[in-house]
C-alpha cells in the first residue's frame, strides 16, 4: 500500500513538471509522513536538487544559506493542498556544517544555530517517507548521526527551559502567579522537547505534535499519562497555583538529569 | 534543618529549583549563579535522591543499596556530603 501511494505521489509531481532533471532525492514529510494527518492536512514534499530549479511561478522562502532561499511550488488536487519545497544538496552541506562536532565543542550558542526550517529539514531526514533517492538519504542520515545536531537541539531546549524556570521562580517570589504559571508551562514544553529530542523525536518547532512525538518516543523518564496531566494542567488550582508550578519545575529538573546532552 | 550544626537523619533535603543541570558522560554538571560543579558516583546519587520527599535516612538507604555498603556507613557519608554542601545553595531544607 505504502509503495503504491509513494508511486502515485511521485507520478503526480512528475506529471506537473515539479521534479527537475538534476533531482537527487524526493520525500514526503510532515504529518502525512508520520501518519498523524487528517483530511485537511497538506501533502508536504521535499525535493533535493543539485542546482536551483527555474520555475516561472512559485515562491521563495528566505533562508540563512547560500543561495539564501528555498523555492516552493503549491497546488490543489481536489480538496488537498500539495506543497513542494526545493532544497539544494549544498544547503544540506551548509546545515550540517553549522551543527558539526567542531562547532559544538567550540561553544556555539545552540539557541540560534539553525533557523526553524533548517531544523525541520535535518530532523525530517529520519522521519520522511522516501519517494526517490534512497542512497542520498542513507548518506545524509549517516552524516546527521555523526554530527552534533542532536546535542545542539537538546542544549537549545534545555536552555530555553532553564530560562523559563528562572522566570517562573522570580515571578512566584514576587507574587505574580499568573505569569509564573505561564512560565512553568513554557518550561515544561521545552523540557519535554529536550526529552523527546534525546530519543530522536525532533520537530520541536511544531508543539502541536508534541503528544504524537511523545507517544512515538515512549520515554522512560515520564509516562504519557503524567505528561498529559501536566500539559492539560489537570491538578492546577487557581486559588493556589504554587504546588502545581513547583511540581512542573521539579519535573523539568528531573528531565534535565535524565537527558544526556552530548 | 532540624538543628545545628548540620543536617540530621530525619531532615528532608531537596534539590534547589533553578539550578542549571546537564547530564554529561562523566555525571551531572550543575550551574548555579557563577559556580559550576560536577557530581558523579555517590554524590550524583545523593543529589538525585534529594527530591524533597525522602529523608536523609531514606537517601542513605538508597546509597547503601546501590553501593552494597553498610547503612550506618552510608548515613555517615550522606550526612558528611550534605554538610559539606550546606552553604553551596544546591539543596533546600
Amino acid at each position: 500500500m505504502q509503495e503504491n501511494e509513494s508511486g502515485q505521489w511521485l507520478r503526480v509531481l512528475r506529471d506537473r513538471g515539479l521534479i527537475p532533471g538534476d533531482t537527487l532525492a524526493v520525500s514526503l514529510v510532515g504529518s502525512v509522513a508520520h501518519g498523524w494527518h487528517n483530511e485537511r492536512s497538506d501533502y508536504d514534499f521535499y525535493v533535493v536538487t543539485e542546482r536551483e530549479p527555474e520555475f516561472a511561478d512559485g515562491s521563495s522562502i528566505t533562508m540563512p544559506l547560500n543561495p539564501p532561499r528555498v523555492r516552493s511550488q503549491s497546488f490543489y488536487l481536489g480538496e488537498r493542498r500539495w506543497e513542494v519545497t526545493y532544497w539544494l544538496d549544498g544547503h544540506y552541506d551548509q546545515m550540517l556544517a553549522k551543527v558539526s562536532r567542531d562547532e559544538y565543542n567550540r561553544g556555539v550558542a545552540p539557541a540560534r544555530v539553525l533557523a526553524a526550517r533548517e531544523e525541520l529539514a535535518l530532523g525530517r531526514l529520519d522521519s520522511c517517507v522516501i519517494l526517490a533517492g534512497e542512497p542520498w538519504f542513507e548518506a545524509r542520515r549517516a552524516q546527521v548521526a555523526g554530527s552534533a545536531f542532536r546535542s545542539f537541539m537538546i542544549a537549545r531546549s534545555l536552555g530555553a527551559s532553564d530560562n523559563c524556570v528562572e522566570d517562573a521562580l522570580g515571578q512566584m517570589k514576587s507574587g505574580n502567579l499568573e505569569s509564573a504559571t505561564l512560565s512553568a508551562r513554557a518550561a515544561l514544553g521545552s523540557s519535554v522537547d529536550a526529552l523527546l529530542e534525546g530519543l530522536g523525536q525532533f520537530g520541536s518547532q511544531a508543539p502541536k505534535w508534541r503528544p504524537q512525538r511523545f507517544r512515538a518516543a515512549r520515554p522512560d523518564a515520564l509516562s504519557f499519562e503524567d505528561y498529559w496531566a501536566l500539559e492539560t494542567m489537570r491538578d492546577y488550582d487557581p486559588e493556589d497555583p504554587r504546588p502545581w508550578i513547583n511540581q512542573v519545575l521539579t519535573i523539568c529538573q528531573d528531565i534535565a538529569m535524565r537527558v544526556e546532552v552530548s | 534543618m532540624s538543628g545545628l550544626p548540620g543536617p540530621g537523619p530525619l531532615d528532608v533535603p531537596r534539590r534547589t529549583l533553578g539550578i542549571r543541570i546537564r547530564r554529561v558522560p562523566d555525571g551531572l554538571l550543575l550551574g548555579y549563579r557563577d559556580q559550576a560543579m560536577l557530581l558523579d558516583g555517590p554524590a550524583e546519587l545523593i543529589y538525585r535522591l534529594a527530591d524533597g520527599a525522602r529523608t536523609v535516612t531514606d537517601i542513605a538507604d538508597g546509597v547503601a543499596e546501590e553501593y552494597g555498603i553498610d547503612r550506618a556507613e552510608a548515613l555517615a557519608d550522606v550526612l558528611e556530603f550534605l554538610g559539606d554542601h550546606d552553604d553551596s545553595g544546591i539543596f533546600q531544607w
